[in-house]
């Protein structure tokens, strides 16, 4: 009785309840009535995604084209105010969302969101993503990890404005689409405030300190991923690129963020919120995810690296997590509309049966050119999805 | 004739990802016994051993960057020696495109393009279309390599493509990074395109043994 006096209330405040607050039998019959309704009528965004996360297949397959900066084209908005506030941003998502369509939003940011707030100097340039000042590192040395401490997060100004942005979105769309926030795991975080390399090779030389500075970020990630939490969003996305062949070997990972990102991901969950992965990297450690972060999806850019072929990765993973992607970068970027959607339907033949897939760029929408082809991924699933 | 153990030492100490082995190793190199290209013989032998495994799989990145060090570890400790270090006719000149910052990937490939034995000019991050075309009318260099890991500056690669047709057509051109791949290369412009650092001696071999391709742009005079 408790549940449902607080599903109506936050449906009153015009936002889904968290969904790990609600029974899963419930969630299950929704789902099984949701699927049986999507053969005879359009489902509403919100009632395919649920539909597909719960594994069942929805009307047709749900998209997102995660336009994320692409869409700050539509209204003129530019970069560096679309990456600092959070109205402006909102309105960048909005204006995408209405445009060009999908039936989730994942906000992201970029990857230095939370590392600006551990000190380290951000550069915002006009016509691209705002990223580190490399030049300045916050690590500039293998002893200054132990200088990387929790800050406070209330003075946390791009986190703090990110969650913003959640409470505005949600205000905004919170019961027309499923809406996720985002942080980057802390090996990505500490990677902006050291540089890839440097980083990468302290891993291999002195991963104590390392860990040790990653245990402190952690602390901070808990605190900012409770903050998207309380927004409203319904789920919360981890950024872990690192445990893919693109970054460490998988047992270096295992050892040093796995237990890290574990501990985030059991906080999101535990304030009910489905927690999603996402790693665009080449050879993915899909297992080791799994096992630390218990995701709900998975948006990924490259086959895993136990499997050869998308369709091993539905046998093999198909029924544990939903899998979210993954429209390569360069077809979107150079590809005619008929080869964006060609491709499409390969992935939709491979990946749709039975719900648990969302077709989706394998990564976020390259910002700098025209929207042609983000309309090409809504028209391919609505065409053979 | 049977390998001197150092050789046999040398070739195994560049996988060994232990900096502190490395320096042990060379410095008990006697240069006087043995000669710098068999010394450079055996680096470039474990460096191809290394790659092999990237491209396997069974040598991760970090593990590869420690191999590159140790590689550079032996060319400093060459060069100390004033060895002469013999090296391809080949120059390449590489650089991550204007707009883009993230160079590990290039910092990669021009350690491996090392370790091949081209003379490699490296002009870093963020680099501007001109100095690229400053850097190969200095350096004579046949082969340019350019990478991005952004979507976002794409337009600037294919802005340094078309420049390089137009006034160094001699030149062969590689490119690589995340927004890429091989079609989108081709549609850029660029004689090739290598999906990981492990693919670059290959492809670099490949486009630099091509036949010379038919003005596509006219030249514009100077």
């Amino acid at each position: 009785m408790k549940n449902l006096v607080k599903l109506l209330e936050t449906l009153g405040e015009g936002h889904m309840p968290p969904l790990g607050t609600l029974p899963e039998p419930l969630l299950d019959a929704v789902a099984s009535f949701s699927c049986a309704r999507g053969r005879y009528t359009s489902l509403s965004r919100i009632e395919r995604v649920l539909t597909t996360f719960r594994h069942k297949q929805p009307d047709r397959v749900p998209v997102t084209p995660i336009l994320c900066a692409g869409a700050r084209q539509i209204r003129g908005i530019s970069f560096p105010d679309y990456a600092t506030n959070a109205e402006k941003a909102a309105d960048v998502y909005c204006s995408g969302f209405e445009f060009v369509g999908g039936d989730l939003l994942i906000l992201l940011w970029d990857l230095s969101v939370e590392a600006a707030d551990f000190g380290q100097k951000m550069i915002y340039p006009e016509d691209s993503t705002a990223r580190p000042d490399y030049e300045d590192p916050v690590v500039r040395e293998v002893d200054d990890y132990g200088k990387v401490k929790p800050i406070d997060f209330s003075k946390a100004e791009r986190m703090q404005e990110f969650v913003k942005l959640c409470r505005i979105m949600v205000r905004r769309l919170g019961l027309r689409t499923v809406l996720g926030g985002f942080l980057f795991s802390p090996l990505g975080v500490l990677s902006m405030m050291r540089g890839a390399e440097r980083l990468f090779r302290d891993c291999m030389l002195y991963p104590k300190e390392v860990r040790r500075a990653c245990e402190a970020i952690t602390q901070t990630l808990v605190e900012f991923a409770l903050a998207q939490c309380d927004t409203g969003v319904s789920a919360v996305a981890i950024d872990s690129l690192y445990a893919s062949r693109n970054g460490l070997p998988k047992d270096l990972w295992e050892e040093i963020e796995g237990p890290f990102t574990r501990e985030i991901s059991r906080t999101i969950k535990k304030e009910g919120l489905m927690v999603a992965v996402h790693n665009c990297g080449h050879d993915l450690y899909i297992d080791a995810q799994i096992r630390s972060m218990e995701p709900d999806a998975i948006s990924f850019a490259h086959l895993p690296d136990d499997c050869n072929t998308p369709k091993e990765l539905k046998q093999r993973y198909g029924d544990q997590v939903t899998l979210i992607g993954y429209i390569p970068t360069p077809l979107l970027v150079e590809g005619s509309p008929q080869q964006v959607m060609t491709a499409c339907r390969e992935q939709i033949d491979d990946l749709a049966r039975d719900g648990g897939y969302i077709l989706a760029p394998g990564c976020e929408y390259p910002p700098n050119i025209p929207l042609t082809n983000a309309f090409s991924l809504i028209k391919a699933a609505e065409k053979y999805g | 004739m049977p390998k001197p153990k150092i050789l046999k030492e040398i070739e195994e100490v560049i996988l060994s990802r232990s900096p502190a082995r490395v320096e042990k190793v060379f410095s008990k190199v006697d240069s006087s016994a043995v000669a710098p290209e068999e010394i450079l013989g055996a680096m470039t032998a474990g460096m191809e051993k290394a790659r092999k495994k990237l491209k396997e799989g069974t040598c991760s990145i970090p593990e590869f960057l420690l191999c590159i060090d140790a590689f550079r570890q032996g060319i400093g400790h060459l060069k100390d020696a004033n060895a002469d270090v013999p090296r391809k006719e080949e120059a390449v000149v590489i650089g991550v495109v204007e707009g883009d910052v993230h160079d590990m990937g290039k910092n990669i490939v021009a350690g491996v393009l090392e370790a091949s034995g081209y003379r490699v000019v490296d002009l870093g991050k963020d680099v501007p279309r001109d100095e690229f075309l400053e850097s190969l009318k200095e350096t004579g260099a046949s082969l340019l390599a350019l990478s991005t890991m952004m979507s976002t500056p794409l337009e600037n690669m294919r802005d340094v493509i078309e420049w390089v047709r137009r006034l160094h057509p001699e030149v062969k051109i590689l490119v690589g990074g995340a927004p890429l791949d091989e079609r989108l290369a081709k549609a850029i412009g660029a004689d090739g395109y290598a999906e990981g650092a492990a693919d670059v001696p290959g492809e670099a071999e490949r486009v630099l043994t091509q036949r010379a391709r038919p003005m596509e742009i006219p030249v514009v005079a100077k």
